[in-house]
C-alpha cells in the first residue's frame, strides 16, 4: 500500500478579491500520521475545507487516494472530524451513527461496537443536545470511523476534553494506523500532542505551503543538530574542554546539562570527545524540541 | 452498476428526506404553527356550530351542510398553509449552515444536488402532512357537527390542487434561506413577500376598479400568491354550491381567471425559485458554522 493518501496540487483559491491560498501544494503519505501546522489565518482550515470539496478552489486539483475529491464516492473512505463538531443535536448519537451508516453504505449492526469505543453504549439513546462538549467528541470520532475509512481529516481535533481521554485516543489513532494502514491528516495548535502522535508534518504559512517533511528533518532545518548531555561530574574544565572543540557551532550549559549544537555527521565523535575531556555522561540525546523549530520556522518564514 | 448507484442515491435522497422531517418538526417555530392551525381548524368548526340557529344560516345550510367540510380544508390555503410552507422551508437549508450540520452530510458520499433534492422532499413531505391532519380535522368536525359529508369525490383534486399552490411560497422560501443563509432573514423575506403581494394585489384592484386599465389586473395575477390561493378556488367551484361558500374564503382580491393561468403561474414561481435555490448551492462555497 505505497503511495500517497492525499495530493495537494497547487491550490489557490481567493475570497472577494482577496488571496487566501497561494500554490498549497503537498503530499501526504499512506499509512502515516501527517500534521497540517501554520499560524492562524495561515489557510488550514480552508485548505481542509477544499480537500473535503465544500469549498471550490480558484485552481489546483485535490487527489485522494488516486481519485479527484470531486468524485462523491472517495468520501466512502473518508472520516472527518470538524474543529468543535456541529452535530445535529435533535437527533440521538446513535440516529446519527444510523444516517452516517446509511450514508456510507456500512453495517447498521456496527453502530454498538463504535459508541462502545468511545465509551458511549450507555449514551447511545440520549439526544445530542443532552451531551457535554467531551461526549460530543467522543461521538464525532466514533461517526469518523463508520465505514472503516482509509483516511481520517480532522481540523483541529481537541480530542477529549480530559487528560485521560487524550491519551486513550491519541493510543486508539495510533492502533487503527498500525492496525488498518489508515491514514491520519490532521490540523492542529498544539504541538506537544503533534509530537506525540505524528511523523509528517506540513506546515503553510501567508497560504502557501513552507515546509514538508518529518518532525526531525524539520528540527534539523530549522534548529540544526542540538544534543542534551547530561554529566554526572559537571565542572568549569570539562564545560571549557567542550566549548573548545573544533566542530562545536553552539554552546551552552546549565547545571549538570549541556546543549551542545554540532553538524549531523559528528553526532557520535562528539560523545567520544565530551568522554575524552573527562565528562562521566549519564544521557546523550538529540534535542527534540517540536515547538521551538516550529517557531523558528515561522520566523524564518516571516522573515524575521 | 449505474442502476446500483441510481438505487444508492435514492436511499440517500431518502434518508435526507426524513432526517428533514424529524429535523422541522424538531423546530419550535414549525410546532406552534401546527398546533395554531389544528386549533384554529377546530374553532372554525366550534363557530360554525354554535351560530347553526341563526335563521339566516340555517336558511343556506341544507345547500352547504354536506360541503362544510370544503371551510376548513380551503380556508388554511389562502394565507395559512402558504406560512406553514415558508416557515419550513426557510429553515431548511439556512439552519444548516447556520449550525454547521451540512459539513456532516456534504462530507459523505452524497452529491449536492441529491442532498438539496432530500432536504426539499423532507420538509414538503411534511407540509401535505400537516395539511392532510388539516383536511381530516375538517371532515371529521364538519361530519360530527353537522351532517354526513357528500362531494368527497372532489377531495383529491383540492388536496392536490393546494399541495401544488404551497409549493410557490415553500419554494420561495427554500430559495431565500439558500441565497441568505440565515433562518431569521430567510423568513422575514419570504412572509414579508407574501403578505404584501396580497396586500399589491387589493391595491391593485381597486385602481383597476377606478381605470379600467387590464394591465393593473395582469400584475395582479401575475404576483406570487394569485395563483397560489386562487388555483384550489377555482377547482372547488365546480362542486355543486360551492359558490355560497367560496366568498368567505378567499382572503385576496376575486380576480377573474382559469385553472391553467393559475397553475401556469404557480408552477412558474416554483420552478424558478428551486432551480435558482439548486444552482446557488451547486456553486457556491459551504461556509464554516454561520451563527
Amino acid at each position: 500500500m505505497g503511495g500517497y493518501a492525499l495530493e495537494v496540487m497547487h491550490i489557490r483559491k481567493s475570497f472577494s478579491g482577496k488571496l487566501i491560498l497561494d500554490d498549497v501544494d503537498f503530499k501526504v503519505n499512506r499509512g502515516k500520521i501527517t500534521s497540517f501546522l501554520g499560524p492562524n489565518g495561515a489557510g488550514k482550515t480552508t485548505t481542509i475545507r477544499i480537500i473535503l470539496n465544500l469549498i471550490k478552489q480558484d485552481s489546483g486539483e485535490v487527489v485522494i487516494l488516486g481519485r479527484s475529491n470531486r468524485d462523491k464516492e472517495i468520501f466512502k473512505e473518508i472520516g472527518y472530524i470538524q474543529e468543535l463538531p456541529n452535530l445535529p443535536s435533535f437527533l440521538t448519537g446513535r440516529q446519527l451513527l444510523k444516517i452516517s451508516s446509511r450514508m456510507k453504505g456500512a453495517k447498521e449492526e456496527e453502530i454498538d461496537e463504535y459508541l462502545k469505543i468511545v465509551g458511549l453504549l450507555d449514551h447511545g439513546d440520549k439526544k445530542i443536545s443532552k451531551y457535554s462538549k467531551g461526549m460530543i467528541q467522543r461521538l464525532a470520532i466514533a461517526e469518523s470511523l463508520i465505514g472503516n475509512p482509509t483516511l481520517l481529516v480532522m481540523d483541529e481535533p481537541n480530542i477529549g476534553t480530559d487528560p485521560l481521554a487524550n491519551i486513550f485516543f491519541r493510543e486508539m489513532f495510533k492502533d487503527i494506523v498500525r492496525r488498518r494502514g489508515v491514514t491520519i491528516f490532521f490540523s492542529s495548535h498544539d504541538l506537544s500532542e503533534v509530537e506525540k502522535i505524528s511523523e509528517e508534518v506540513v506546515i503553510i504559512l501567508k497560504g502557501k505551503t513552507f515546509f514538508t517533511g518529518n518532525i526531525e528533518d524539520l528540527i534539523s532545518k530549522f534548529l540544526g543538530v542540538r544534543i542534551e548531555v547530561e554529566l554526572a561530574n559537571p565542572s568549569n574544565e570539562i564545560f571549557e574542554c567542550v566549548k573548545n572543540i573544533g566542530y562545536v557551532r553552539e554552546f551552552s550549559s546549565q547545571g549538570s546539562l549541556l546543549l551542545v549544537g554540532i553538524s549531523e555527521d559528528k553526532r557520535w565523535e562528539l560523545l567520544r570527545d565530551v568522554i575524552n575531556c573527562g565528562g562521566k555522561v549519564i544521557s546523550f540525546k538529540r534535542e527534540n524540541d517540536l515547538e521551538k523549530a516550529y517557531v523558528e520556522a515561522i520566523k524564518r518564514g516571516r522573515g524575521y | 452498476m449505474r442502476q446500483l448507484r441510481g438505487g444508492e442515491g435514492i436511499n440517500k435522497v431518502i434518508v435526507v428526506s426524513l432526517y428533514e422531517l424529524r429535523r422541522a418538526l424538531a423546530r419550535k417555530k414549525v410546532l406552534v404553527l401546527i398546533y395554531l392551525s389544528l386549533i384554529f381548524e377546530v374553532a372554525v368548526y366550534i363557530a360554525l356550530f354554535y351560530v347553526k340557529d341563526n335563521t339566516s344560516f340555517r336558511e343556506i345550510l341544507p345547500a352547504i351542510g354536506n360541503i362544510l367540510w370544503l371551510v376548513g380544508t380551503l380556508l388554511p390555503q389562502s394565507l395559512l398553509i402558504h406560512f406553514i410552507a415558508l416557515s419550513i422551508s426557510s429553515g431548511s437549508l439556512s439552519e444548516e449552515y447556520e449550525q454547521g450540520t451540512v459539513d456532516f452530510f456534504l462530507t459523505k458520499p452524497i452529491g449536492r444536488a441529491e442532498f438539496v433534492l432530500g432536504k426539499y422532499l423532507g420538509g414538503l413531505t411534511l407540509v401535505v402532512l400537516i395539511y392532510l391532519l388539516m383536511v381530516t380535522l375538517s371532515i371529521l368536525l364538519s361530519w360530527i357537527l353537522f351532517q354526513p359529508q357528500g362531494n368527497l369525490i372532489y377531495l383529491p383534486q383540492i388536496f392536490a390542487s393546494v399541495v401544488i399552490s404551497a409549493l410557490a411560497f415553500y419554494s420561495l422560501g427554500f430559495m431565500t434561506g439558500e441565497v441568505f443563509r440565515r433562518s431569521s432573514i430567510a423568513y422575514i423575506i419570504s412572509s414579508t413577500i407574501l403578505i404584501s403581494s396580497l396586500l399589491i394585489g387589493i391595491v391593485l384592484n381597486f385602481v383597476y376598479g377606478f381605470t379600467k386599465n387590464s394591465i393593473y389586473i395582469m400584475i395582479a395575477k401575475a404576483l406570487p400568491n394569485w395563483g397560489a390561493t386562487q388555483l384550489p378556488i377555482f377547482i372547488a367551484s365546480s362542486i355543486p354550491n360551492s359558490s355560497v361558500i367560496l366568498p368567505f374564503l378567499e382572503v385576496g382580491p376575486s380576480l377573474n381567471g382559469t385553472i391553467y393561468e393559475a397553475l401556469g403561474y404557480v408552477v412558474s414561481y416554483s420552478i424558478s425559485f428551486t432551480l435558482i435555490s439548486l444552482l446557488s448551492f451547486l456553486s457556491r462555497d459551504i461556509p464554516k458554522r454561520i451563527s
